[in-house]
């Protein structure tokens, strides 16, 4: 395994309002991070600048991904995607032979878990990426959609591509996390959370949540 | 897969209103059409309406979808910004001039003595000039604000009585310095007259109309490329 990308002492702030404090955080590749933290804990502005979205206000991102266009994979969720798009012309973008069974709909028009679902089919949907930035990947997904994005993280995982997914669901994330980092209020807590490999999910899910009861005092 | 290139991107994206863009199209070749054969003098305002409707069709607007998150795969896949902005640029202006050259070619083949309203260089720098101002405008605001500001300048201008001397000063160019920078000051601020008077301006004016454009267009990529937009709060 390869570091990937890391963040080094990253801030950012927003007028007066300080989203993140010098956050350092490194993924390696082969490797799932989740990002855990309360709302607006700065877990998207993070992922955002990490994609190249957001310039940080100091610090730095260091990537050792290779520079072509589509190395990186970014989803910020359903309310991201262009509503005035048809389900098959955005699919299409991305994975033209896959886009065959995708719906004609207007992306504006479907269900917030049809319009998650095809924004992550059409991340996920393809080998050629080497880091993948999700952003509350599980929200509106319902149980066979759940399943499908576990496997589905577990396979780009497995392939060697770095995986960085903030959620709140922490549930979902004991699945398929090797190492958590906890977000409070801007900062990182000072030891990320080791997910045990072997633990059976139950335990894992426990122990994380304990962690992040820990992080918050 | 392969990374969508931007212009493939943009066209799914950024895509016109098709209905009414088509709309709009249709009526100007329609209206050219018939006035090329049958009232040669209504020509002119044909020409006119499709330099308004590329004000509009141009002003595409990039904030607020990015903002959105709407461009987000694109941005974050490590395209060049200069190579989203060259195809945010140029389908921004595409129907416009596709109903420009449409109409172009209409003249050519039904009245070709009112051709060189569109075809001449000083149509063609006009019509540039009006695209690439219209985009770089609406870039930081919603669709089709650089059209509404620019028709809003104009009828101000008129209600003033200032279009009559900015077309005075349009017109009456002696070609000493100062008259030729009225004259560029005044095409600049309403390049109908460009349009309207294709033979008035010189090689010189229209090189700085020219240099404004592509001043324009450096300026709207340049916002796209240091585009750093917090995502909207959709809470």
């Amino acid at each position: 395994m390869s570091t990937q990308v890391l963040t080094r002492a990253v801030s950012k702030t927003f007028g007066r309002h300080h989203a993140l404090d010098r956050v350092t955080i490194a993924v390696m590749s082969g490797e799932t991070l989740g990002l855990i933290g309360s709302n607006g804990a700065g877990k998207t502005t993070l992922l955002r600048i990490i994609a190249g979205l957001l310039r940080p206000t100091s610090g730095e991102v260091v990537s050792m991904l290779p520079l072509r266009p589509g190395a990186i994979r970014y989803f910020g969720g359903e309310r991201t995607l262009p509503p005035h798009v048809r389900g098959r012309d955005w699919h299409a973008l991305w994975n033209p032979p896959a886009a065959a069974g995708t719906t004609t709909r207007k992306l504006g028009v479907l269900s917030r878990g049809t319009r998650q679902r095809i924004g992550l089919e059409a991340v996920l949907g393809t080998d050629d990426f080497s880091l993948l930035l999700l952003d509350e990947p599980w929200e509106g997904l319902d149980p066979d959609a759940s399943r499908w994005l576990g496997e589905a993280l577990v396979h780009h995982r497995n392939r060697g591509a770095a995986i960085i997914v903030s959620s709140h669901r922490i549930h979902d994330l004991a699945a398929v996390c090797d190492a958590c980092e906890f977000l409070i209020a801007g900062r990182l807590s000072p030891q990320p959370f080791i997910c045990s490999p072997g633990a059976p999910l139950e335990a894992r899910t426990a122990a994380l949540f304990d962690g992040f009861d820990r992080a918050r005092q | 897969m392969s990374q969508p290139s931007p212009i493939r991107f943009f066209r799914i994206v950024v895509r016109q209103p098709g209905a009414s863009m088509l709309w709009f199209m249709g009526s100007l070749v329609g209206a050219a059409i018939w006035t090329a054969a049958n009232d040669l003098d209504d020509f002119d305002q044909v020409c006119l309406a499709a330099l308004f409707f590329q004000m509009f069709a141009s002003s595409t607007g990039f904030r607020d979808a990015a903002r959105r998150g709407h461009f987000d795969p694109l941005l974050a896949a490590g395209t060049r910004r200069l190579a989203c902005a060259r195809a945010h640029w140029l389908l921004s202006v595409a129907p416009g001039f596709a109903t420009w050259l449409a109409l172009g070619l209409i003249a050519s083949w039904l009245a070709p003595e009112r051709a060189h309203m569109l075809l001449s260089a000083s149509a063609i720098t006009a019509v540039v000039y009006v695209s690439t101002l219209s985009w770089m405008i609406t870039l930081p605001f919603q669709r089709y604000v650089g059209g509404v500001a620019w028709l809003a300048l104009i009828f101000m201008l008129a209600a003033g009585h200032q279009l009559h001397s900015l077309r005075e000063a349009f017109m009456m160019s002696s070609g000493s310095w100062p008259d030729t920078v009225s004259l560029t000051g005044a095409a600049l601020v309403a390049p109908l007259f460009l349009v309207a008077n294709p033979g008035v301006a010189g090689a010189l004016p229209l090189g700085m109309v020219t240099t404004v454009s592509a001043a324009a267009w450096v300026v709207g990529a340049m916002f796209i490329g240091r585009f750093d937009g917090r995502l909207q709060d959709f809470s």
